[in-house]
């Protein structure tokens, strides 16, 4: 990922060959990047080029349009939030690697319900180890020092499956090698992580009938694209419908106070980022204290209620709720302030 | 790239086996053409002496049942991605403990009672023996292979040693036959089917083990558990799935069903423990899982054709060696692997 400022220089170099006499062929799902860059763009939808237009006669919404084959929201409404008690406090969080690397250092943030905390940087800066931490997938031989507290309780200490129980859902970063199993049915996944539920239960085994019902009600919920969920794999659905399928069965956990949010739209159609976001947001009104990792500087701005800018492992700078508001007006502006402050 | 349905994939898994079979068989037929045979008339005697005649059923169920409890031992650890290799070692050590508990049992204790414990003894003999590799596994990483390997060589000493200079009977390789009441009963003397076959009640065991490690499987809780932790490591540990629960469990089931395997050799047929009496079984076992896809029931199917072969072979061994079908049996798991291989390239 590039920050807005670099972005500005290698479009800046783009340009310039491009008055060389070069040719340039830029693929991105950008909208903004290949505005501002091209002179020419076509639009590839399932393996087609379903058009091709002058940049000057399109306009963002219209791309969108051509993309994903229906109007879509570049930019979901997001109302003011008002948060509640801490739910998540790390306190100087520091990780180092058994060889002596420091990937976290002094690491101190609080999610309040009713929030989104986003945490904004460049891959590589501590981003993954923090995520290994929250979730107790650290190998055990990091030193890990420092204070995690959900809801006024250490997480030290404790596997997985009692987080879970604590109150924390998340979503990894990704998806396909953790979060799912792509051999299993779509209604298998949308179990996975949570079948030791009792409610799911029956013997042995699952209530199968309980298991469809609770399927459809997701897929028609979270709009996910599929053909009978109890039959279909999940590997045949689309990068889109496979995090619909991961956000849907996370934030539908039953009590959850802590919904921690790794690049939730990596990769994923702009349709399905809108459906995606509304959600989130939705999530954030229920009381739910998120804390959203993102590398799309956009996807940050728009969601957050703060801003926490994580470079070489701390927090570097953070912006306030009310900050976040009115720096939001001027979103370009923005960006290129938090991109500042994380590089 | 064709994505291929649900529905392709299951006529897909079925095909593929049986496309080996059949090349297998033309392989053969060829090997017994070069080796100066009528491959026909040889399949057709085989065919004879197996299926056409009640003793002969009855010692293709026999090794059958043999096959789908080393098979399972194969197959269950393999859905962890597992590969056990030590199927041999743990019949071994569970045929040995079989007899020399069945040798030391009073002669006037019930026969259930009996068998009941003879059989606990092989099946807690052939998981004790799979879980030192599951655990060498979970607590330093050592790889199965290498440690099953190993294991199956130390269990050859092991009753080597103590067979000669411990229990076998003077001048005999073979120890004190285990008490009448501990013999498990063949079909023959309880129904008079399968005339003087070994074929005994192991089989109905076997049938019934088979399908209860399916229904474990697809049908269970812990059966999605599994199969997510042998699919998907790095997922399973995200769902917050006890990968090392699973290891040695499914090593101990394993080794449990091998023991099983040695309880119809021992208990059901030979009554004492002899040298080789259970050699070369446990290495079948992997082509039998192999040939099924690791699927339980699948494996009912393929055990059944390893016991033809087994059987058949010895029945034409007059007029061509046995070697021969162990080229068959070999080259129709070759074929299964590289048709599967080579199919996933296509579809």
């Amino acid at each position: 990922m590039l920050t807005p400022s670099e972005r500005e220089r290698l479009f800046e170099t783009l340009r310039s060959l491009r008055s060389q006499g070069k040719t340039i062929i830029l693929i991105t799902h950008k909208l903004d990047e290949v505005l501002s860059v091209a002179d020419t763009i076509s639009v590839m939808r399932k393996g087609e080029i379903v058009g091709t237009v002058a940049a000057s006669s399109v306009t963002k919404q219209e791309l969108a349009r051509m993309m994903v084959g229906r109007a879509v929201l570049t930019s979901v409404a997001n109302p003011e939030a008002s948060p509640g008690k801490t739910v998540l406090s790390l306190k100087s969080l520091g990780y180092r690697t058994r060889q002596g690397e420091v990937k976290l250092q002094n690491l101190t943030l609080q999610v309040r319900a009713g929030e989104i905390y986003g945490i904004a940087g460049v891959e590589g800066n501590g981003q993954s180890e923090l995520l290994q931490i929250l979730w107790a997938l650290t190998s055990g031989e990091e030193i890990i020092s420092g204070e995690a507290v959900v809801n006024g309780a250490s997480i030290f200490g404790k596997k997985t499956a009692d987080r879970v129980l604590m109150g924390i859902a998340y979503t990894p970063e990704n998806r396909l090698r953790h979060a799912v199993i792509t051999d299993y049915t779509v209604a298998e996944n949308l179990l996975f992580g949570r079948h030791r539920e009792r409610f799911f239960h029956r013997g042995a085994g699952f209530n199968n009938h309980v298991v469809n019902r609770y399927a459809d009600e997701l897929i028609t919920d979270y709009d996910i694209r599929c053909g009978t969920p109890a039959k279909q794999p999940l590997s045949t659905l689309s990068g889109g419908n496979q995090q619909k399928v991961v956000l849907a069965r996370e934030l539908n956990r039953p009590a959850i106070s802590l919904l921690i949010l790794a690049q939730p739209t990596r990769g994923v159609d702009i349709g399905a980022i809108e459906t995606i976001h509304k959600k989130i947001i939705a999530a954030r009104d229920r009381g739910m204290a998120i804390l959203l990792v993102s590398s799309e500087l956009e996807e940050i701005v728009t969601l957050s209620t703060r801003i926490g800018c994580i470079y070489k492992g701390f927090i570097r700078h953070e912006f306030s709720q009310e900050e976040v508001s009115a720096k939001k007006m001027d979103e370009q502006e923005f960006q290129k302030e938090i991109g500042f402050h994380i590089t | 790239m064709n994505n291929p349905g649900p529905m392709h994939r299951k006529y897909f898994r079925i095909f593929i086996p049986l496309l080996s079979l059949l090349s297998a068989l033309c392989l053969g037929a060829l090997v017994i053409a070069l080796a100066d045979r009528d491959p026909l008339m040889i399949f057709q005697k085989m065919f004879y002496a197996t299926l056409g005649s009640s003793y002969g059923m009855g010692q293709v169920l026999f090794k059958m049942t043999t096959f789908i409890f080393v098979g399972l031992a194969v197959a269950i650890p393999f859905r962890l991605r597992l590969f056990n290799i030590g199927g041999e070692g743990q019949l071994l050590m569970g045929a040995f403990a079989a007899a020399l508990t069945g040798a030391a049992l009073p002669e006037t204790i019930p026969s259930s009672v009996a068998i009941f414990l003879c059989t606990l003894a092989a099946m807690t003999a052939g998981a004790c023996w799979a879980l030192l590799a599951g655990v060498l596994k979970v607590q330093y990483g050592v790889n199965e292979v290498i440690s099953t390997i190993m294991l199956n060589f130390i269990a050859q000493g092991i009753t080597g040693y103590l067979l000669t200079c411990h229990f076998a009977l003077p001048s005999t390789v073979h120890t004190t036959p285990v008490t009448a009441a501990a013999t498990i009963p063949t079909f023959y003397k309880v129904a008079g089917w399968f005339t003087n076959s070994p074929a005994n009640f192991s089989t109905i065991v076997a049938l019934a083990t088979a399908l209860l490690c399916w229904f474990m499987m697809f049908h269970t809780r812990f059966g999605y558990e599994m199969r997510a932790t042998g699919l998907q490591p790095d997922a399973a540990r995200y769902g917050g799935i006890n990968a090392t629960v699973h290891t040695l469990t499914a090593m101990g089931t394993g080794g449990a069903a091998a023991g099983l395997g040695a309880a119809n050799i021992i208990l059901g047929y030979k009554h004492y423990y002899e040298a080789g009496a259970t050699s070369g079984i446990g290495f079948t076992g992997i082509a039998v899982a192999l040939l099924a896809g690791a699927h339980p029931l699948l494996l009912i199917l393929s055990a059944l054709f390893f016991g033809f072969l087994e059987y058949g072979g010895l029945t034409v061994n007059s007029m061509i060696p046995k070697e021969i079908f162990m080229i068959i049996e070999a080259a129709t798991i070759l074929l299964v692997i590289s048709f599967t291989a080579l199919g996933k390239r296509l579809l």
